[in-house]
Formats: structure tokens, C-alpha cells, sequence
């Protein structure tokens, strides 16, 4: 027995996963008969699906050879999803600036390419672009600085 | 005929005011910019806009919207041109002869031959809306929830069979996609279902969240990952933008051929203008003398795809119109906008919305030919951008894509849950798990689960309801020879060739 699909074998594990936990809270959910269906009849139908179509993928990456994994780059990835998040902590508490700045730092961590005055300055353009556009041009309710 | 004309000038006479042609210019004009831009698809930058437009009327919203979707195909297929990289997935086959057009010294003549070829395929595939809108239209007032459910399953099919790659992990996220769009209250019975609790999931996930989260974010993540130096640009460069009477010559056919194909193509569920780009490449090969040329800058390798992809763009707007499912997350997008401003995409729209529906269909006229205005002569300026480094275009894009979520409900809540649904999508990327059928199906799973009640309702209970009624029937077995067709060794292969090309 060898993983021969690395691919399917993670993606089925991951379709099981969402399968199982489908199944697990929908369990509490009524499930009416087949002709006055329960809001837990079409959840528990579709986990059940996803249950039997995790094992079938994953099962496949023991006999079938796959494609393999390219490579991940941590880094890019880590910094983006982390910058998308910081965006969404920082804007109602802090402002569209504090925001911007904070994507731009932390893309700029993200490449290995980054210069810092031009790190700088392209937050302020962006910054200033921003609320130019957002605030004053489309009338966006954005906070634009911390009070 | 003579209600299509007077439907037509209903049309016109709504789109060519000063604001909307406004609109479809800056429509335009972004879809170009984000076509040219490898790494940023359409899908991104319509999940982008979207709450922008919400404060729109509808008719501006859309052809708005419509405008930066089919900009996007234009632009695309400059960069495959000059650069050798596609700017838009569905441009991929026209780098093949394209670029080598180009790096024979006839860039000028490939890009001209491009965007004629789209303009005409995009009239050509407006028409068709015009003409099959109203047809299927009435064909669907007859449809009840088991042909809507029986539909939906077609679509669901069609997206999978289409998906590049796996199919079985196609229909895995199909899966997945419905379970995830039934995440909220429960019409029905007003059950919260997978709510883990919060307050903001009430609502659902929200659909820009998705389309974000797994179009636009692992977009910029998977680029910034490969190395700077793949990633440097050269550009071809050219001269005149005249073809010679033989490349025209050649070009003529392949065009139309492609254009017929290519709207063909777009109305199937799941269509769009991967395939038809790729069909049209193969039958020119077919077709041609010298197939063995094909690959050393062949004229109709440019104008068929080029025209098909563009046509299929058209009329992929056929199913979500008149419909009510779309075929393309583009359409679903769309379809969510035309929601929010209280209007039910389907069959009921051409005599409830008359204006809507034909002032968008007018619009796709002149943004085509907007198009070709703004592209030939500003092709310098689009070459440009791409000299533009990628440290400074992507915290731009980031930036823009969470202000963009943000907006759509002014909640934090949705920009920091984008974060953990765009690490999940970079995940499925890596893992070659295709993200459209997930999106179509996280659109489309209320609906199923709505259709699928009543249906059962209807028939006590009793699934033969499904095969006892013909439409349905017939819906449901063009779905078996769908999964059959991809099942079979011969076709397998065949799919996959084409996809490897």
C-alpha cells in the first residue's frame, strides 16, 4: 500500500472531513419524511454524499498515480490570508488608513522583492487613493482614521 | 421579427443614454485593465465591483457589470498575443499562434484579427440572446420545481464535466458547494443551520466572500509564491495593425466558424469560453490543410478561439436570464446584484423588466464595438501597464478586494472570514480541486433544496416524479449521457488532451 496520489489523497481526507462534520451537526436537525422534508434532510443527504465521495477520491490515490503537489510557498500565502484578516480587525476600530497601511506591510513582508521607500510610499498613495475614490467618489461609509 | 426590432429599439433607446453608455466606458475600460493583468480574472473583479453597483439602478448596474465581463475576454487576449501569457484563462489557446504571430513581426495583424473576430462573434452571440431569450423564456413557464431541480442537476453536470481535471473531486465540491449555500436560516422551517453559533452567518456565507475568497485571494497568492523571475514581462513588439488580404482571407472562415461554435457552446450549463476556445483550436486544426502548420503563428488559430471564446461570453447570459441558473460564477454574481435590487432573473423578466432585459442586450452591442474603439488604438497604453511591477499591483488588488467584501454588508465580520476561505481555496487549488462548480453550486444549493421539497411534496413522497414528467426526463437523462460521455476511455482521453494542450 503506497500514496500514489498525494493530491487526492489530502483532498479526500479533506471531503471526509466536511462530510463527517456535515453529518455530525446536521444530526440534530429534524429530518421529516421524503414527502415533507425536515430542514435536515437535504444536509444529511449531501455530507452523506460527501462522506462516500471523500473515501471513493481517497481511495483512488492508492491506485490511480497522481499529479504531485507543486511547491507552497508559506510565506506569500501566510502574509496574504494574515493581510486580508488584519484589513477586517483593523477597519471599524481603526480606519480605512490604518487598514491600507496594514496590507501593504504585510505584502510587503510577503514578496522578497520589497524596497521600503517604495513600501511607504505606496501606502500613502494608496491610502490617500482610497479615500478618494471609496469615501468621496462612491460614498462608502468607511471610517477613515482611528477617532 | 418586427417585435424583435421594436424590443431592440426599447432597448437601445434605454442604453444609449449619456449615463449607461458612461457606464459600459468605465466598464469597459476596467475589464480591459483586469483582461490584460495576468493573474486577476473576471470573476475577481465582478465580485470586486458588485457593491458598487448596488447603489446603481439596476440597468446601469448590469451593464456595468457585463461590460468589465466581457471586457476582460478582450483584454485577455493582448497579453496572450504580445507577452505569450494569458491574461484571462479562456485566452490560453490563443498564446499558441498568437505569440508566435508575434514573434513573426505580425502582432499588429494577430491583435486586429482578435478583436474583429470578437467584435463580430459578440454581435452574433447577442443576437442569439435576442433571438433564443424570448424562446426559452416561453419554454420555461412551463417548467415546475421537479424541471427546475432536474435543470439545476443538468447545470451542476454540465460545470463538472467542464472543470479541468478530476471528476470525481468536480462533483466533490459540487457537493461541497451546496452543503456550504445551505449555511443560515432555513426558509422554510427557520431552523439555523451550521451557524456555529454566530450572529453574522445568519444570512449565510456571502457569495463575494466565496468568490473571493476562492477566485481573487489564491489568484494573487499562487503568483506571488513562483519566482520574480518567471514573472518578468517581454514585450513583442509591432507595427502596423493592418492583416494582409491573405491572412484575412483566412481569417474570415475561421471566425465564423468560431463564432458559431462559440455561442453554441456558451448556452450549455457550465459553458463559457475555456472550451469553446479550445473546440474551435481543435476543429480549425481539423479543417485546415496544413494542420501541422498550427503552432507556428497560424492566422486561424487566432480568429477561431478568439471569436468562440467571445461568443460563448454572450451567451452564457442566455440560461441565467431566462432561466434563472447560471452557467459561469460571472453569472452568478450577476445574478446576485439583479437579486439585491429585487429582481428574479427567469422567465418572467422579459415581461415584467422588458427595459432590463433589452437595454442589456442593446448594451452588449455597443460595449463590443466600444471594445474594439478602445482597444486597437490604445494598445500602446495597455502594454504599459504590464511594465507595472507586480510589489506594486498587488496590495492594490488585495486592497481593492477587501474593501470590496467589506462593503457589500459593512462587515468586518465577512473581511476576516475571506481570509480563512482564501487559505481553504489556495488549499483546493493546490490540490487540483476546480473551484466553479463549487461556486455554482453554493448559488444554486437553496434553490435545489427548495425545488427538491416541493417536488417531493407534489408527488407524495414518490421519486418518480422526476422520471414520469418529460422535460424532466429528458433533463435528467442528457445529465446521465453527460457523466456517461466523460466515463467512456475514448472521450477520457480526448478531454484530457484538450485540457493538456
Amino acid at each position: 500500500m503506497r500514496i500514489r496520489s498525494l493530491q487526492d489523497f489530502l483532498a479526500g481526507l479533506i471531503f471526509l472531513a466536511f462530510g463527517i462534520v456535515g453529518l455530525w451537526i446536521g444530526r440534530g436537525y429534524q429530518m421529516g419524511s421524503a414527502s415533507h422534508m425536515g430542514p435536515g434532510y437535504f444536509p444529511v443527504l449531501l455530507s452523506g454524499g460527501l462522506l462516500l465521495l471523500g473515501a471513493a477520491v481517497a481511495a483512488r490515490s492508492f491506485v490511480v498515480e497522481g499529479q504531485p503537489i507543486e511547491t507552497i510557498g508559506w510565506r506569500p500565502v501566510l502574509c496574504i490570508a494574515g493581510a486580508v484578516f488584519a484589513f477586517g480587525a483593523t477597519i471599524e476600530r481603526f480606519g480605512l488608513v490604518v487598514a491600507v497601511c496594514a496590507v501593504t506591510l504585510l505584502m510587503a513582508v510577503a514578496t522578497e522583492e520589497r524596497r521600503w521607500p517604495e513600501v511607504i510610499a505606496s501606502a500613502v498613495v494608496m491610502s490617500l487613493f482610497c479615500i478618494g475614490i471609496f469615501v468621496f467618489g462612491l460614498g462608502e461609509p468607511l471610517k477613515i482614521w482611528v477617532f | 421579427m418586427a417585435e424583435l426590432f421594436q424590443h431592440l429599439s426599447t432597448g437601445f433607446g434605454a442604453a444609449l443614454t449619456l449615463s449607461n453608455l458612461g457606464f459600459a466606458l468605465i466598464g469597459c475600460l476596467l475589464g480591459t485593465l483586469i483582461g490584460v493583468l495576468p493573474g486577476l480574472g473576471a470573476v475577481a473583479t465582478v465580485a470586486m465591483l458588485l457593491p458598487v453597483t448596488y447603489g446603481l439602478d439596476p440597468l446601469s448596474g448590469m451593464i456595468m457589470l457585463a461590460s468589465i465581463y466581457y471586457g476582460a475576454q478582450y483584454g485577455g487576449s493582448t497579453t496572450a498575443i504580445l507577452v505569450n501569457l494569458p491574461g484571462e484563462s479562456s485566452s490560453v489557446v490563443t498564446c499558441l499562434d498568437g505569440y508566435r504571430m508575434a514573434r513573426n513581426g505580425r502582432a499588429g495583424a494577430a491583435l486586429s484579427v482578435a478583436a474583429l473576430g470578437s467584435l463580430f462573434a459578440g454581435i452574433v452571440g447577442t443576437l442569439f440572446i435576442a433571438g433564443l431569450g424570448p424562446l426559452l423564456a416561453g419554454v420555461s413557464q412551463r417548467f415546475n420545481s421537479p424541471e427546475y431541480f432536474a435543470l439545476m442537476v443538468f447545470g451542476l453536470i454540465g460545470s463538472v464535466v467542464l472543470a479541468n481535471g478530476s471528476v470525481l473531486k468536480a462533483i466533490a465540491m459540487v457537493f461541497l458547494g451546496l452543503l456550504v449555500g445551505l449555511v443560515g436560516i432555513d426558509v422554510t422551517s427557520g431552523t439555523l443551520r451550521y451557524t456555529f453559533g454566530s450572529l453574522q452567518l445568519y444570512d449565510g456565507i456571502g457569495f463575494v466572500v466565496l468568490a473571493l475568497g476562492f477566485f481573487g485571494i489564491p489568484e494573487i497568492m499562487s503568483n506571488l509564491e513562483k519566482p520574480a523571475s518567471t514573472r518578468s514581462v517581454m514585450v513583442a513588439s509591432y507595427d502596423s495593425l493592418m492583416p494582409t488580404r491573405e491572412e484575412v482571407r483566412r481569417a474570415v472562415p475561421a471566425s465564423i466558424r468560431g463564432t458559431l461554435l462559440g455561442s453554441f457552446l456558451g448556452i450549455l450549463p457550465g459553458g463559457g469560453g475555456i472550451l469553446a476556445a479550445f473546440s474551435s483550436y481543435a476543429l480549425e486544426k481539423r479543417v485546415s490543410k496544413t494542420p501541422e502548420r498550427f503552432g507556428t503563428g497560424m492566422v486561424e488559430g487566432v480568429a477561431g478561439p478568439e471569436s468562440a471564446n467571445n461568443a460563448a461570453a454572450q451567451t452564457a447570459f442566455i440560461p441565467m436570464l431566462t432561466l434563472g441558473i447560471p452557467s459561469h460564477p460571472v453569472m452568478a454574481l450577476m445574478m446576485g446584484a439583479l437579486l439585491v435590487h429585487g429582481t428574479a432573473p427567469g422567465s418572467s423578466i422579459m415581461v415584467n423588466q422588458p427595459v432590463l432585459f433589452w437595454g442589456l442586450v442593446a448594451s452588449m452591442f455597443i460595449g463590443n464595438l466600444m471594445l474594439v474603439i478602445i482597444n486597437l488604438p490604445l494598445i500602446g497604453i495597455w502594454v504599459q501597464l504590464l511594465k507595472v511591477p507586480y510589489r506594486l499591483l498587488f496590495p492594490a488588488v488585495l486592497i481593492f478586494c477587501c474593501i470590496g467584501i467589506y462593503s457589500v454588508n459593512n462587515s468586518a465580520f465577512e473581511v476576516m472570514l475571506a481570509a480563512f476561505v482564501a487559505t481553504l481555496g489556495y488549499v483546493f487549488y493546490k490540490l487540483g480541486c476546480e473551484p466553479a462548480p463549487f461556486l455554482l453550486a453554493v448559488v444554486l444549493g437553496p434553490m435545489m433544496e427548495e425545488n427538491l421539497r416541493r417536488s417531493m411534496t407534489l408527488s407524495r413522497g414518490d421519486p418518480a416524479i422526476f422520471v414520469e414528467r418529460p422535460i424532466c426526463l429528458a433533463l435528467l437523462v442528457l445529465s446521465a449521457l453527460l457523466v456517461a460521455l466523460i466515463a467512456l476511455p475514448s472521450i477520457r482521453k480526448r478531454r484530457e488532451e484538450t485540457f493538456v494542450e
